[in-house]
């Protein structure tokens, strides 16, 4: 037990059970934000698709425990949870985040109000990541309700402030889930036009072959 | 700054408070928002107990006393040992409950004791409309019976005139601070609590809070509790006297449970006893097919069921014989144990069974589960 004394009893922040790191995780890490049980059932899994000639990270798997945090981070609005889903890929991002500044895709503003915090804003900010919050959604439509096709047409997303795009700099834009891709695409169409040439995408789970297979 | 107690479920623990823009809220309640019930429900109060047997003379006189308790305003423990028909018990003051229009619920912490009291209840109470609520099955709230798990309480604020509590002994409602509260708020009237291995400090709590303990010590076919035999052994031979122990009883024709304290160490042993005998399955709160196999074993497709603790509590199964693997792991304390081997003679047309427990070392928790169990057999 004398090796236990030294390290501090720390809370998981997503299952609330203290716990104490081992060894090297208290080396590694300087504060452990989730048990070991917890980190065990995210399933992780990197993937790079293409989507319209952008190359999109997908950095979970569309099941399991993951889903079940961002439903009580998004919608029953547990605030603390925010520094969660980024947790196992801080480091990488930290690196990539020196050549690349992250964009956000943009919700509705009835949303934010609702919720009272941007989701995307607060789980970039939990890691001190450089990040821009210039586009904005117009036209709000249900997005359930609606197919595909209609909704690119309806949908119009604007950048804010050109003058804090560097056309010459490279972004990286970073959504939660991607399910129909259409707010991506038109984030996407309204980067392009700004004149950004180097972008890539980041995006948390993808729900799109989920669906598919469903519907097959 | 001020100290914050949730509204909800009356947590004031900072470990357990987050803070958004600067404004304090809970954290550990908040898994536990839905749709809630209509409190102006009114109940069918055309109920009537049918019951298709008698109950023995102890159960009556016990059933009355509940009821009478219940009519003068207290709360109530009941303790009765393993298969002495608990629940028969305050099926009277249910329908008392009923036939005043009160509402009633009967709240349990495990899901697969609801899903296997709902037939149970249905069948005593024929024209009162009874709905089961648990964690995946929560579209009818209102009822004249509700029967729910403890996670589904705080759907049922102020509600219930009268909420029964079956096994409150049992994980998860046992050591969460959060259910006990919503227990607390969703009652409006009176509560009952059951238990078979209820402690001392149970029992004074219920005492201070405007309260009476029933004791019941005989089952109700009056036979003895089965006493379990203990095996010591290695760790690596108790594997095969395991398979021995399971090889005489499939022989009899018996039915059989094994219980492992892990999942890896019942994956390991099933897939060890599965070589020499099929007809047999691994349930576990992991397997999906669990209720499957559940359903089988209880329809005679399958001889026997290596589990998990799952299956410790609220299983009526005819001739069924128990083997504890590993009785001497730590996550078994006594009330389980004495939970376990109560799974064995609950009909009275096979009374008797046998309970093995098989073990590495002497271990304390065993001895004082065979200790009550033999206490209570003393009072017959």
């Amino acid at each position: 037990m004398k090796s236990k004394s030294t390290i501090e009893v720390c809370n998981c922040l997503a299952c609330l059970k203290s716990f104490y790191p081992s060894n090297i995780r208290s080396l590694l890490e300087r504060e452990p934000l989730l048990c070991n049980e917890c980190l065990k059932a995210l399933s992780l899994e990197k993937q790079k698709t293409i989507i319209e000639g952008v190359e999109v990270t997908t950095l979970y798997k569309y099941d399991g425990i993951l889903k079940e945090w961002l439903l009580n981070y998004k919608e029953r609005l547990d605030f603390e949870l925010a520094p969660v889903f980024l947790y196992v890929y801080a480091p990488l991002l930290k690196i990539t985040c020196k050549k690349r500044t992250v964009i956000l895709v943009p919700s509705s503003d009835e949303k934010i109000k609702e919720r009272g915090f941007n989701h995307l804003e607060e789980i970039i900010k939990a890691y001190d990541l450089p990040y821009l919050n210039i586009l904005k959604k117009e036209n709000e439509i249900i997005q359930k309700e609606q197919s595909g096709l209609n909704r690119l047409q309806k949908m119009k997303i604007t950048v804010t402030d050109k003058s804090k795009l560097d056309p010459n700099k490279s972004y990286l834009l970073f959504d939660d889930v991607i399910t129909t891709k259409t707010t991506f695409l038109c984030s996407l169409d309204a980067l392009k036009k700004a004149g950004v040439k180097r972008v890539k995408g980041l995006v948390l789970m993808d729900n799109q072959n989920v669906r598919e297979r469903k519907l097959l | 700054m001020e100290k914050f107690i949730c509204p909800k479920c009356g947590n004031s623990n900072p470990r357990f408070i987050g803070h958004k823009k600067g404004l304090p809220y809970c954290r550990a309640c908040i898994s536990f928002t839905g749709k809630e019930a209509n409190p102006s429900f009114s109940v069918n109060r055309q109920a009537k107990l049918e019951l298709s047997y008698d109950l023995s003379l102890e159960q009556q006189k016990i059933s009355t006393g509940v009821l009478n308790a219940f009519k003068a305003q207290k709360n109530i423990l009941i303790h009765a040992v393993t298969g002495a028909g608990k629940t028969e018990l305050v099926y009277k003051t249910m329908e008392y409950c009923l036939n005043q229009g009160l509402h009633v619920g009967f709240s349990t912490p495990r899901k697969d004791v609801v899903i296997d009291l709902l037939p149970r209840i249905q069948s005593a109470f024929k024209n009162a409309k009874v709905s089961a609520v648990y964690g995946g099955k929560t579209t009818i709230l209102n009822a004249d019976i509700i029967i729910l798990t403890t996670h589904q309480l705080y759907r049922y604020n102020r509600y219930f005139d009268l909420l029964i509590l079956d096994e409150i002994d049992a994980f998860p409602y046992s050591e969460s601070e959060i259910l006990h509260s919503f227990f607390k708020k969703s009652v409006r009237g009176n509560y009952i609590l059951m238990s078979a291995t209820a402690t001392e400090k149970d029992m004074k709590e219920i005492e201070e809070d405007n309260g009476v303990v029933f004791s019941l010590y005989i089952r109700y076919h009056r036979n003895p509790l089965p006493v379990p035999q203990i095996t010591i052994f290695n760790r690596y031979g108790l594997f095969f006297t395991c398979l021995k122990k399971l090889q005489k009883h499939l022989k009899m024709q018996r039915k059989v449970f094994v219980f492992v304290p892990t999942i890896a160490i019942g994956k390991i042993l099933y897939s060890y006893l599965s070589i020499f005998i099929d007809k047999g399955a691994f349930v576990s709160a992991k397997e999906e097919k669990r209720r499957v196999e559940i359903e089988h074993f209880k329809n005679g497709e399958l001889d026997y069921l290596v589990t998990t603790s799952i299956l410790e509590r609220g299983v009526t199964i005819r001739n069924l014989q128990v083997i504890v693997f590993f009785a001497d792991h730590e996550i078994y304390d006594a009330s389980t144990l004495v939970q376990i081997a109560g799974r064995v003679g609950r009909k009275s047309d096979c009374p008797k069974g046998d309970v093995d427990f098989l073990i590495t070392e002497e271990n304390d928790e065993v001895n004082k589960a065979v200790d009550e169990i033999k206490k209570y057999n003393r009072s017959l």
